[in-house]
């Protein structure tokens, strides 16, 4: 005789019978997924930055030995030769694509921080002229204008998020001046959407020094790309180190791994937690049915099918607190964070969501592993008797 | 009844009661064990990074920059402000310093050098590891350095040794003569610190520092001494602005808050489910005995000494459960075993005082937990509970 299967619906009347028990079950899955989600997310936004940040096209022309922007000096009479070497592409004005910029971080504040002396951020400052917005593709006004005097500054997108919504008319502090928001621009969420952009001949008074810190090129023929960058490197008139921008930027991503580490690792933690609590649920609903099960096996159910519902029903449970951690951390999709003066924005992508739910449907399943075990295991006899 | 009212009698009953479904309580155990320790480890992350903060701030040091600076590791300060510095009324002592980076023996590899005055330095702050030869041998040798041991590890070093720190592109190579070795715990654990003339002989940039250390004679003067020192090179060529080491301490914290906001609220996240986990668990129990609840209060357990029943039978397993994942988080931290993957200079750490906050905050978890169970359990008249209406 075929064994007789039981229904689906009788899985899911019986999880609603026992509500409490049911609700922390799902509580604790759906705080596992949410937070692993969450982490994963946060990993996703830095590595985001990282990728978007910089043009295939870009070379970076750095003063030699330096590492980084920070670290690098280039003084300006190799400035022209640099902006003016061959093959860099030229705009629409027929001047050369070569965006000169003097990097500086500095303790940026609300004028409000100020007067309650709050401690601010460190923010990268980026001193630019005009032709940044052409050789940093994508990046784009969205409102306001652009400087025109000295005190006047832009502010990236996700900064005047982070700083507690800034908007033209605002002003910030820094190097002991305070300066007036005149624009704020977008930059496809690279890197630069965390910055301050000022005037370069600004900065420099700001900072008083004439030197600058990286031309930014673009070459106009890519397939040249590599050319260039030996020929810029080993030329006798600069002395300077070339990097691709995409390569530049890349390093960044160091941070979101360390990110995705502690996320795998703290959802496996709660994971654990949320497995514990649904196999003592499961076991509860078990020792609290054990007659109705040795009916059921009487009727005619096999041992499998009566083991399979309790496994059905925890992961029921399962995938229910999966789809509310799914919701819950839905909640900080675009969440704008800033980690060591890098504004990112929390991205959840489909593919972390489904993760979330397999680890959801995982801890179903283990926790509802034993307790089904033990119910295919009963004794009809015994179960029938059973008190 | 009085074995009930003696101390180790209540234990033996709670323990009882907790151990009547094993199963049940090695389940919740467990996941009691498993959220403390995610608790604990969080708590252990952030002592680590907070340690490492306060560990660089001094309540009496000060930290002098140039007020214009484009960028922190330049020299750009003038060297002859040190003088002016340790002449100021309160100042006790005052150091220049700068830095250089470059490669070690592999390629790639990254050794920060700090280019310091070794007398004046040494008066400053104690080196961990450092003996007062190495440190004498260290003033006393113009080419000498003292190497953080994670350098001298990386790179198969040891003191004794002639190395090469490899400057990129142009950048000239440093030679270098260990004379010493700093402890692993220290700050300069992680890098190498020279001779700040020979540094600037070699590099360039002779008489200028990136930045100057100073200590003052009592922390109370920090702020004041700071702001004198700024405006009496006000009109110097080269602007100061000095902070107390604290309130530098104070602004990369303030960069770091997004992360240990989270990181705080994901422990305590844990915490809040374990209270239901438990408090499920528990309340279970409760259901299966409501009739020997009924029993207990008919014979004359008032409803205060059931609810302390309950309550107590949550905070013992909770007890035991958090002490267990506290001190394994506790155990794994201190083992040194955890690394982070590519940050493998960030060594953490875990503190006895994280420990006992942990595993005492498992007492109000387990009362919290208990003390819902325990009310729905003495709310049920006496009679309805010896009929075991459930």
């Amino acid at each position: 005789m075929a064994q007789a299967t039981l229904p689906f619906a009788y899985a899911w009347r019986n999880v609603l019978a026992r509500k409490l028990s049911t609700a922390v079950t799902l509580l604790c899955v759906a705080v596992s997924v949410m937070v692993y989600v969450v982490m994963i997310s946060t990993a996703d936004g830095i590595e985001r930055v990282a990728v978007s940040s910089g043009h295939p096209h870009n070379l970076v022309v750095l003063s030699t030995g330096a590492n980084s922007a920070e670290s690098s000096r280039l003084a300006p009479p190799s400035i022209p030769v640099i902006r003016h070497f061959p093959g860099i592409a030229r705009g629409n004005n027929g001047e050369p694509l070569a965006s000169v910029e003097l990097l500086s971080a500095q303790e940026v504040r609300r004028v409000d921080a100020v007067e309650n002396d709050e401690a601010g951020r460190f923010t990268p400052i980026r001193g630019v002229t005009p032709s940044a917005f052409q050789v940093h593709s994508g990046s784009h006004l969205v409102a306001g204008r652009l400087p025109r005097e000295p005190g006047e500054i832009l502010i990236g997108r996700l900064l005047a998020r982070e700083l507690g919504g800034v908007g033209v008319g605002d002003s910030l502090s820094f190097a002991e001046r305070v300066h007036r928001v005149v624009g704020v621009f977008e930059a496809r969420g690279q890197i630069f959407e965390s910055e301050v952009w000022v005037e370069l001949a600004s900065l420099q008074a700001m900072l008083d020094q004439r030197d600058v810190s990286q031309v930014v090129i673009r070459v106009a023929d890519p397939s040249r790309l590599p050319e260039w960058k030996e020929a810029l490197s080993e030329s006798r008139r600069v002395q300077v180190d070339v990097r691709l921008e995409p390569d530049y930027y890349a390093d960044m991503g160091r941070g979101s791994r360390a990110f995705s580490y502690l996320g795998n690792l703290v959802g496996f933690l709660l994971g654990l937690g949320a497995i514990a609590a649904g196999m003592n649920s499961t076991y509860a609903a078990l020792s609290g049915r054990v007659r109705e099960m040795g009916t059921l096996r009487a009727l005619g159910f096999g041992r499998s099918s009566v083991g399979l519902t309790l496994l059905a029903e925890s992961c029921l449970i399962g995938g229910l607190g999966g789809l509310l951690g799914i919701l819950l951390a839905l909640f900080f999709d675009g969440f704008a964070m800033s980690l060591m003066g890098l504004a990112f924005e929390l991205r959840v992508r489909p593919a972390s969501l489904g993760e979330g739910l397999v680890l959801a449907l995982a801890i179903g399943l283990v926790g509802g592993l034993l307790p089904a075990r033990s119910a295919a295991r009963l004794e009809i006899v015994e179960a029938l008797r059973h008190a | 009844m009085r074995r009930f009212t003696s101390g180790a009698g209540q234990l033996r009953m709670l323990l009882r009661q907790v151990l009547r479904s094993p199963r049940r309580a090695l389940l919740t155990f467990l996941g009691l064990v498993v959220a403390f320790f995610l608790f604990t480890s969080l708590e252990s992350v952030l002592y680590t990074l907070e340690g490492l903060l306060a560990q660089s701030a001094s309540e009496t040091g000060i930290f002098m920059r140039p007020r214009s600076r484009a960028s922190f590791f330049r020299a750009a300060l003038p060297i002859r402000y040190v003088e002016q510095v340790r002449d100021m009324d309160g100042v006790v002592e005052a150091s220049p310093a700068r830095f250089h980076f470059g490669a070690g023996v592999h390629e790639g590899s990254f050794v920060a050098v700090v280019g310091v005055d070794p007398p004046s330095y040494l008066r400053l702050r104690a080196l961990e590891g450092v003996s007062e030869i190495e440190a004498q041998a260290f003033r006393g040798d113009r080419r000498g350095a003292l190497v953080g041991a994670r350098i001298l590890a990386s790179n198969g070093w040891k003191v004794g040794d002639e190395v090469t720190v490899r400057g990129r592109g142009r950048v000239p190579d440093l030679s270098l003569r260990i004379v010493g070795d700093i402890g692993e715990g220290d700050r300069m654990g992680r890098a190498a610190l020279a001779h700040i003339d020979y540094l600037a002989q070699v590099m360039g940039g002779e008489g200028r520092a990136a930045f100057i250390q100073a200590r003052v004679a009592h922390p109370s003067l920090a702020l004041a001494i700071a702001r004198s020192l700024d405006e009496r090179f006000a009109n110097f060529a080269v602007p100061t602005r000095t902070r107390s080491e604290r309130s530098h301490a104070a602004g990369i914290l303030a960069n770091l808050s997004d992360v240990l906001v989270g990181l705080r609220t994901i422990g305590y996240l844990a915490l809040l489910i374990t209270v239901l986990v438990v408090g499920n668990a528990v309340a279970m129990g409760v259901r299966e005995r409501t009739m020997e609840i009924g029993t207990l209060r008919a014979l004359g357990f008032g409803r205060g000494r059931v609810v302390a029943l309950v309550v107590g039978e949550a905070m013992l397993l909770s007890l035991a459960g958090g002490l267990a994942g506290a001190l394994g988080a506790y155990a794994l931290f201190e083992s040194g075993w955890i690394e982070v993957p590519r940050m493998t200079d960030l060594r953490l750490h875990s503190d006895a005082s994280v420990l006992a906050r942990s595993a005492l905050l498992s007492l109000p978890v387990g009362a919290l937990a208990g003390l819902v169970p325990a009310f729905s359990a003495v709310r049920r008249p006496i009679s309805e509970a010896l009929h075991g209406a459930d």
